[in-house]
């Protein structure tokens, strides 16, 4: 009796799962072939919502002129994997082509290409998380729908100040226009800074000096991948005016889209756009470490006197740390300055 | 006597200033006759690269064009300087930037084009024998939608590499000939990424501008309407990247650009980077002078046409004097705009007042060139509206010109501003426009505005 209750469903779900796999089989979406559906899902989805018959009659011409009209993007899952080149859109894996097509329309509408072997590599084994905010953090203060450090890519010219141990939790979004925070601090001296970024999308941070109308220099970029823990870079930098930028993307291109601001204004009758990261990050700028001793008790003894200065002649010239008291990579005059200053102490 | 020498003064003075103030006598007076190569209906030609392909000593073209099926037209050129239609080669797509060179050494040159589908890369059609070429291109990887490229040995190892530039992967490639028509990647130079999403680069130039015997990129990009400069090593493409914007124009507003043209306008040694700056309204181009050190040390603001998009500038002697001219193509309505140079020796830079060339629909691009031999600058306009290159030819020593076209200024219809949507710019709008697009704005402009009943009275 247990059986037969059981045996029903059973039955039932049977059919069902082969209905459903009956639905979208072998077969091109822009070709008629007769079959059942066709072999991308998305399309074929799409197109028997339009008009069943494509799936449970045979997908004829009339099948393949609503995929043409409706099946731009849709190309999930692709004939090949995730990591191989193809000049045909998607790729096998289905979860991961739509996500990496998400956020590079490129790879579902062009082809598959280096760009999005790196999206789909970077972003589909990425877990989601979410960032753990420490105290002290100074808040960025940018609404999502506005666009009030954007730099030399808006006509105010407007950043936001960062200062040496500071820590920013901020926000960026793709919506349009594309939000770029850029944080401004300036090194009075020759400095080594270690820049820490954290964020809960792929992010980039660039490092920048100089003035909108020019020369604005572009030294260096870097990219934070989410929940992979936050991302170290040590900088030397020369005394003057810094920029540090952070926006959605990769050291190799920039991330265009799926990362939507929930402030924007809809369209009648529009969906809010779907997103998969967090817009979060944490931007710290601190004082790097130095690889060069400040102490001008170079032989340990306790004093600063004359066998501290004969060690410090002996490095004269070279970059060793040691004989380094002024910290600017070299042993020379500022450095017998600062052991002067502390002869006999 | 004195009054009467000093109400002379004074009238002149007075005719000096009317004529300063019209611009009477100060005009950029150039002679061309103007002869149209009509292209296959369709082609929407981008770029012209003008070489003797089948080795009869005189100029022959390859037109790449903006049309799905990937067309490429080859004109056959003659002694004279004519170009006329001989075949047509259809490869991966919509091209925007063609190159002749030989590629492998094998003394045929071959066809290197940017291919600008979204698809992009590098195609190329091998040379062979008798100026013919392999009707099957091959493609070498270079990028998302690539809109410019440059054959030259970069690294300076005796092989052509190709310098190719992604305007949808926000990039430049170094693409490393080995001689036998192969090439690798060597270098990769990501542009302007604090733009992000938009930096958009449109074209560049390689060579040695600040004479320091080292190549230098200068590439301007859309989406961030600078220059920016990078310095080339052993054929890499270096960072820093400097970048600089230029002044705002048209009460404050800032000006897009897409091309730029290095030249020597006031005679001082180092070269100055014109960039016309498209805007809505009078147009104006920038000046970028560069100084000892590479840098822009100066820059200027100079009124150009008072009709037109400006888009693609040029540089020519074209008065034979020894300095460069300067000539801006226009979009909508299609202008080829001379500015005469008469800059005093070490500047400031001054340019008489344009003279203008109508009878286009949109400029693309245009080359300076002597087409027929005779020691003058004549100038190849690329017309997309209207499927037709203009060969401009100078009578400065030919002697063929002898009119302009002042006397016949048609009127035209400046473009609605409100026909570009608002979540794009002027520049990056034009850019992306179709041939068909642009041929039905321009039949638009050039159409005679419906009569009103106002004017149908007055008539």
């Amino acid at each position: 009796m247990s059986i037969r209750r059981h045996l029903f469903p059973a039955l039932l779900l049977g059919l069902a799962c082969e209905s459903a796999s009956a639905q979208c089989q072998e077969g091109p979406c822009d070709e008629p072939h007769g079959g059942f559906g066709c072999i991308v899902d998305e399309c074929c989805e799409a197109v028997c919502d339009v008009d069943p018959n494509c799936c449970e009659i045979g997908w004829d011409e009339f099948c393949v002129v609503i995929s043409e009209e409706i099946c731009g993007g849709l190309a999930c899952p692709g004939s090949q994997p995730c990591d191989q080149f193809s000049v045909i859109p998607g790729c096998d894996d289905r979860d991961c082509c739509r996500l990496t097509c998400d956020h590079d329309w490129y790879c579902c509408s062009i082809q598959w290409d280096a760009y999005c072997i790196d999206l789909a590599t970077d972003i589909c084994s990425t877990p989601l998380c979410e960032l753990r905010i420490p105290s002290g953090t100074i808040d960025e203060s940018e609404p999502c729908d506005e666009r009030l450090n954007d730099g030399c890519n808006m006509l105010s010219e407007e950043s936001t100040p960062i200062m040496l141990g500071d820590v920013i939790l901020g926000t960026t979004t793709t919506s349009t226009p594309r939000d770029t925070d850029w944080f401004s601090f300036q090194l009075e001296e020759a400095s080594t800074v270690r820049v820490v970024l954290e964020a809960e999308f792929p992010a980039q941070v660039t490092l920048q000096s100089g003035v909108c109308a020019g020369p604005l220099v572009f030294h260096s970029i870097y990219e934070a991948l989410p929940c992979s823990g936050a991302r170290e870079i040590d900088l030397e930098l020369g005394p003057g005016d810094w920029f540090l930028i952070v926006s959605a993307g990769f050291e190799r291109i920039g991330l265009r889209a799926f990362l939507p601001c929930p402030l924007d204004e809809l369209e009648e009758g529009e969906d809010p756009s779907p997103t998969y990261f967090g817009v979060r990050y944490l931007l710290s700028l601190l004082p790097g470490e130095t690889s060069c001793t400040a102490d001008p008790d170079l032989d340990g003894d306790g004093v600063v006197g004359g066998a501290d200065l004969t060690r410090l002649l002996v490095k004269w010239g070279s970059d060793d740390s040691v004989g380094d008291l002024d910290c600017d990579g070299v042993v020379g005059g500022g450095d017998l300055t600062v052991l002067l200053s502390y002869w006999g102490t | 006597m004195s009054f009467h020498t000093k109400n002379s003064s004074m009238l002149t003075l007075i005719v000096a200033t009317f004529i300063a103030s019209t611009g009477f006598g100060q005009i950029t007076d150039f002679e061309f006759t103007l002869e149209d190569v009509v292209l296959p209906k369709g082609i929407g030609p981008t770029c012209v690269d003008l070489h003797d392909l089948d080795g009869d000593g005189d100029l022959d073209a390859v037109v790449a064009g903006r049309n799905r099926e990937g067309r490429v037209v080859i004109l056959s050129g003659t002694a004279d300087g004519a170009l006329a239609f001989d075949r047509e080669l259809v490869g991966f797509g919509q091209t925007d930037w063609v190159e002749i060179a030989d590629l492998d050494g094998d003394g045929h040159v071959e066809i290197i084009m940017a291919i600008r589908d979204l698809e992009g890369g590098v195609q190329i059609f091998d040379g062979l024998p008798n100026g013919e070429f392999d009707e099957t291109p091959r493609r070498l990887d270079a990028g998302r939608e690539c809109r410019c490229l440059r054959v030259l040995d970069i690294n300076l190892d005796g092989d052509l590499d190709i310098v190719s530039l992604g305007h949808y992967s926000e990039d430049v490639r170094v693409l490393a000939g080995d001689g036998t028509g192969e090439f690798s990647l060597l270098s990769r130079l990501r542009i302007a990424p604090w733009r992000n999403g938009y930096p958009f680069p449109q074209s560049f130039t390689l060579q040695d501008l600040d004479d320091n015997g080292e190549l230098d990129l200068a590439t301007i990009s859309l989406g961030t309407s600078r220059l920016h400069l990078n310095r080339v090593v052993d054929g890499r493409l270096t960072a820093p990247t400097r970048s600089w914007k230029p002044p705002t124009i048209n009460n404050g507003d800032q000006g897009g650009c897409a091309y730029g043209a290095w030249a020597d306008f006031d005679g001082d040694g180092s070269l100055s980077c014109v960039l016309p700056q498209t805007a809505f309204g009078s147009q104006w181009f920038a000046l970028f002078e560069l100084d000892e050190s590479g840098s822009v040390g100066e820059k200027t603001i100079l009124p150009g046409s008072s009709q037109g998009l400006s888009w693609y500038p040029a540089v020519g002697d074209f008065d034979g004097d020894g300095d460069p001219d300067l000539v801006i193509g226009h979009a909508l309505p299609g202008l080829v705009v001379f500015l005469e140079n008469e800059t005093p020796k070490g500047g400031p830079e001054e340019f008489l007042f344009a003279q203008t060339f109508f009878g286009f629909g949109f400029v693309r691009q245009m080359v300076v060139s002597d087409l027929e031999g005779d020691g003058d600058q004549d100038l190849v306009v690329v017309d997309i509206s209207l499927d037709k290159l203009v060969l401009m030819r100078n009578g400065l020593i030919g002697g063929l010109a002898g009119e302009t076209s002042e006397a016949d200024i048609p009127d035209l219809q400046p473009l609605d501003p409100a026909l570009v949507p608002a979540s794009t710019s002027l520049v990056k709008w034009l850019s992306d426009l179709m041939p068909a697009e642009a041929r039905a704005l321009h039949r638009a402009q050039s159409a005679e505005p419906p009569v009103t009943s106002d004017e149908r009275r007055r008539r």
